[in-house]
């Protein structure tokens, strides 16, 4: 699959829209017109809060919600008309859904007695399919008698058996202990490598989304913040709500007072930051995005050019690697910055002088617009 | 904004007409409870109160008075007597339900499968099984059926309905709050009754009244043991239907209903107030 | 301390379980027992019984003579076999009549829900006989179903409802429907909706959903709620007895004939013997088949 010329627009979402009606008799918009279009053999991550629409779209697509308005083709055709069971798209379910009373075998091969598959193709298939995951010669055991990881892969194994040309993912490794969870990140990625499928994962989890993801659709309020390469989901957010929801983030207001050659100084309530970004106008009114990594005690950690800022210390954290200091600026925001251990003891209520890197800095124009997404 | 499919909806007529069913033949004899039609009490001839007041043994309207005035006595004593035995029998199968659930919900031993078997037995049997069995041991050991026989008979399946919902009652209940009163200096007995007995209070009381409910409105059991006196409410409906249709009887069975979603409603109305405040 | 050399917790153990010990050895175990006794005696010629042991009430049942009076007649076999039949397609329409509402219901918000509960519930607590009543009242000859059939004008004669197998399956349904639905509306509310689509998602019609998934999922629901009607519809007598007349008679029909009329005990105690054993099957096979499936087999 990986020799044929991957089609940019394999998927294609055109102005969803999708409304409820909340029990107080009000309407919210699950998905205010969205459109998308994903590439074939792709591993895109739907990220936002709970509530942001991304179940509901994922839902979509699988076939067990409908839309408002709008359309969605797969590989050039429409399948909103078509019922859930019908459509070649399946789902790993965020509770497993495995079917309880029956065995593994019989889970993982239920599609395929659908498709009335013979018997010795299906055994075969059921057994490559458990061998994928990692969890052979199970097929007589009981979901109950599984833990949760491998009913996870159970679950993964059900779903990729009818080789679909989507597999959805909804939130599957939320009940997951940790370790377990870091561990099928990276199995779910060369799953994918593997199989040459599409993949769309829905999670809250931005950590997860910038593991694995070749490109993340940030969603809020039903709407597309961001699409992007995790890189420039974390680098150059374009709005307040995405830099503030991956990664840590300091996030200042302020206004453009001044421009020279080099750059533009931005007052943020009466603590000047210098930003080289030279498309700012006088005056502007701009979001700055500083995160805690790019600051330093020490000048000679950083690269590239730097400006320094100062910081009364409140709380010192130590995070295994790292310290993490959390103070207040001049004008009495809340700041923090993540630093290397350092030899000169760190006392509360001390001022600090922390260095930045300009070209880290991030500024983010303060009027905030979704935008339609291509990828 | 969910569109309803048209099996939805063919389900939901449906469930319509099963609650339809399910009521629509008790509200008849309301409505006809009313109905001043004294040969054909299926036909609407106006409303009156007569027939309320005829089981009263009131003066009334009617011209005809042979109805059931002379029965009155019976009826008041029938359900005089119900009364006796729904509260003695409540009382005693209170007693012996919330034992034996605390027992086993508390202690391991050796008979627990037993107990739980022996206590889940009297609810299944058939009523009629139960009557006789009865019928036959009371009167080979020279009980006088009366009262007293079927106040016992109702405690023999009774005692199972309250050990069942007090028993849902406490495994509901943290066990480490007992722990807690011992480690406190209680002992048994001042841990059972202020601390124990509090939180399964609720349970006792509804295992009470559902008690109380079903030995008013027993029929089968009661219609063996029961004496030629000690006739209860429902047997002597049972009695009367037999005799023949009369208006005065959807008058009787107004009342019963009445009474009955009286009780039932308290009954709900206290587990919701106690379960919001657990 | 005491002689026996108790514990506390044991002393506290007895003392809880002594008099629920006592009363239902003596009021429960006891009766059953003098039941199957009476069972195997021989009854006396007028009324009574003689003590000693005789095998012919069972024979009886099954249909032969005593040997001296009585020829081979299979009447008792056949109200046997009707009592059974009634009491299957009671279980069987209370089965189809609860089915899909218990899907309603579960389908509804949590207000109606309770609402629809209570509504299920409120029968448990009206009073059995009032509740055939309504139905002697629809049913008989100048009763409410006539009186509607006749004013639409389907028929001019009044229709002989009462007094036939489909009354007393009527009435008998009317009385056992919470007992159907209840065990139902629970299995189908423990249902998992995300296993419905799960199952469509692999390509499942709805049919097979059903038939795969959601009907197996909901068996423990419905066999339990067929125990519950079936037991007490067999041995029912109240329900034949006022809307079945002497055309249909059940086994609980027999056995009061045999200890208020016929004062034959012993042979009324081989009836409700006869009841006892079918229960003790049906209750041994479901508890045997659910313990198996709880070890996981």
């Amino acid at each position: 699959m990986s020799a044929s010329i991957p089609s940019p627009e394999y998927i294609k979402i055109r102005h969803a829209h999708r409304q409820f009606m909340t029990p107080e008799g009000g309407i919210i918009n699950a998905l205010d017109n969205i459109s998308l279009s994903i590439a074939q053999s792709e591993f895109i991550t739907l990220l936002g809060p709970s509530g942001c629409g991304k179940t509901t779209l994922l839902k979509i697509i699988a076939g067990f919600e409908e839309l408002d308005s709008g359309d969605i083709l797969l590989d050039g055709q429409s399948i909103i008309q078509q019922p859930a069971h019908k459509r070649p798209v399946n789902t790993v379910f965020q509770s497993y859904a495995l079917f309880p009373h029956m065995t593994v075998g019989d889970n993982v091969g239920y599609g395929l007695d659908i498709a009335k598959v013979n018997k010795v193709e299906r055994n075969q298939r059921v057994a490559e399919a458990l061998t994928m995951v990692g969890l052979s010669g199970i097929e007589q055991r009981l979901p109950s008698q599984l833990s949760g990881g491998q009913q996870q892969r159970v679950a993964l194994a059900r779903a990729i058996i009818n080789r679909p040309k989507l597999l959805l993912l909804d939130e599957p490794l939320s009940a997951l202990d940790k370790n377990l969870r870091l561990q099928m990140q990276l199995e779910l990625k060369n799953l994918q490598t593997e199989l040459g499928i599409c993949f769309i994962f829905v999670t809250h989890d931005q950590e997860e989304a910038l593991t694995m993801s070749d490109q993340i659709v940030v969603l809020n309020s039903g709407k597309i913040d961001q699409i992007g390469t995790p890189d420039e989901i974390y680098h150059t957010p374009k709005t307040e709500f995405v830099a503030r929801f991956i990664g840590e983030s300091n996030i200042l207001s302020g206004m453009v007072i001044s421009k020279s050659e080099n750059g533009v100084n931005i007052d943020c309530n009466g603590c000047t930051i210098f930003s080289h970004d030279q498309t700012l106008k006088l005056g502007e009114e701009v979001k700055l995005l500083l995160r805690p990594e790019h600051l330093s005690l020490t000048p000679n950690e950083l690269e590239g050019p730097q400006a320094q800022l100062t910081m009364t210390l409140n709380q010192t954290v130590f995070v295994g690697s790292d310290y993490q200091l959390h103070g207040e600026l001049s004008n009495g925001l809340p700041f923090s910055a993540l630093t290397r251990k350092t030899n000169t003891p760190l006392i509360k209520g001390q001022q600090l002088t922390l260095y930045y890197q300009v070209d880290a800095l991030h500024t983010i124009p303060a009027k905030q617009k979704s935008i339609k997404g291509h990828i | 904004m969910k569109k309803q499919t048209p099996l939805g909806r063919l389900l939901s007529i449906y469930s319509v007409f099963f609650f339809l069913f399910l009521y629509a033949p008790v509200i008849l004899i309301v409505i006809y409870s009313f109905n001043s039609n004294p040969i054909n009490i299926m036909i609407w001839d106006g409303f009156t109160f007569d027939w309320y007041r005829s089981i009263f043994g009131l003066a009334t309207s009617l011209t005809d008075t042979s109805s059931y005035v002379d029965s009155t006595d019976q009826l008041l004593n029938a359900l005089l007597n119900s009364l006796i035995v729904a509260a003695s029998a409540t009382l005693v199968a209170t007693f012996l339900g919330t034992s034996t659930a605390v027992a086993l919900a508390r202690y391991r031993f050796k008979l627990h499968s037993f107990y739980r078997l022996l206590l889940f037995v009297p609810m299944v049997m058939p009523d009629i099984v139960l009557g006789i069995a009865l019928l036959i041991f009371f009167v080979g050991a020279g009980f006088t059926l009366g009262n007293s026989t079927i106040i016992i008979g109702h405690c023999t399946f009774l005692t199972s309905y309250v050990f069942i919902v007090v028993s849902a009652r406490l495994a509901g209940m943290n066990p480490l709050t007992e722990a807690a009163s011992a480690d406190l200096g209680a002992n048994e007995w001042q841990t059972f009754r202020r601390v124990t007995l509090p939180l399964i209070l609720p349970g006792v009381i509804g295992g009470a009244l559902l008690s109380f409910i079903i030995s008013m409105d027993d029929l089968v059991i009661t219609y063996f043991i029961s004496g030629v006196d000690s006739t209860t409410l429902p047997v002597f409906i049972l009695g009367m239907i037999r005799r023949g249709i009369k208006p005065e009887i959807n008058a009787i069975a107004t009342l019963m209903l009445l009474f009955s979603v009286v009780i039932a409603s308290a009954g709900i109305y206290f587990k919701s107030k106690n379960t919001s405040t657990h | 301390m005491n002689p026996l050399n108790l514990s506390r917790k044991q002393l506290a153990l007895i003392t809880l379980l002594t008099p629920t010990s006592l009363f239902l050895l003596i009021f429960f175990i006891g009766p059953m027992l003098i039941m199957l006794t009476y069972s195997f005696l021989e009854p006396g010629l007028y009324g009574g019984v003689e003590w000693h042991f005789y095998h012919w009430n069972y024979g009886r049942v099954l249909g032969w003579a005593d040997g001296i009076y009585e020829e081979f007649d299979p009447v008792y076999l056949k109200i046997l076999l009707r009592s059974i039949g009634l009491s299957v397609a009671t279980v069987l329409c209370t089965l189809f009549i609860c089915y899909p509402v218990a899907f309603w219901v579960s389908t509804l918000s949590a207000k109606n829900k309770a609402l629809c509960i209570f509504l299920m519930t409120l029968p448990f607590f009206a009073s059995m006989v009032v509740r055939l009543y309504a139905w002697v009242l629809i049913l008989r000859n100048s009763g409410f179903a006539n009186q509607f059939l006749e004013a639409t004008g389907l028929i001019t004669e009044p229709l002989n409802l009462m007094f036939s197998g489909t009354a007393v399956i009527i009435g008998m349904v009317y009385i056992f429907i919470p007992f159907m639905f209840l065990p139902i509306y629970s299995s189908v509310e423990k249902l998992d909706k995300n296993l419905l689509q799960a199952s469509e998602d692999l390509g499942a019609t709805p049919f097979t959903t059903f038939r795969r998934v959601v009907f197996p999922l909901t068996l423990p629901g419905i066999v339990a709620g067929c125990i519950l009607v079936f037991i007490p519809s067999l041995g029912n007598f109240v329900v034949p007895d006022l809307l079945g007349g002497a055309k249909v008679l059940m086994i609980g029909n027999m056995i009061e004939q045999q200890f208020l009329y016929a004062r034959n005990w012993p042979f009324g105690a081989t009836l409700s013997m006869v009841i006892i054993f079918m229960m003790m099957i049906i209750l041994s096979i479901y508890l045997y088949k659910s313990t198996k499936k709880q070890a996981g087999l």
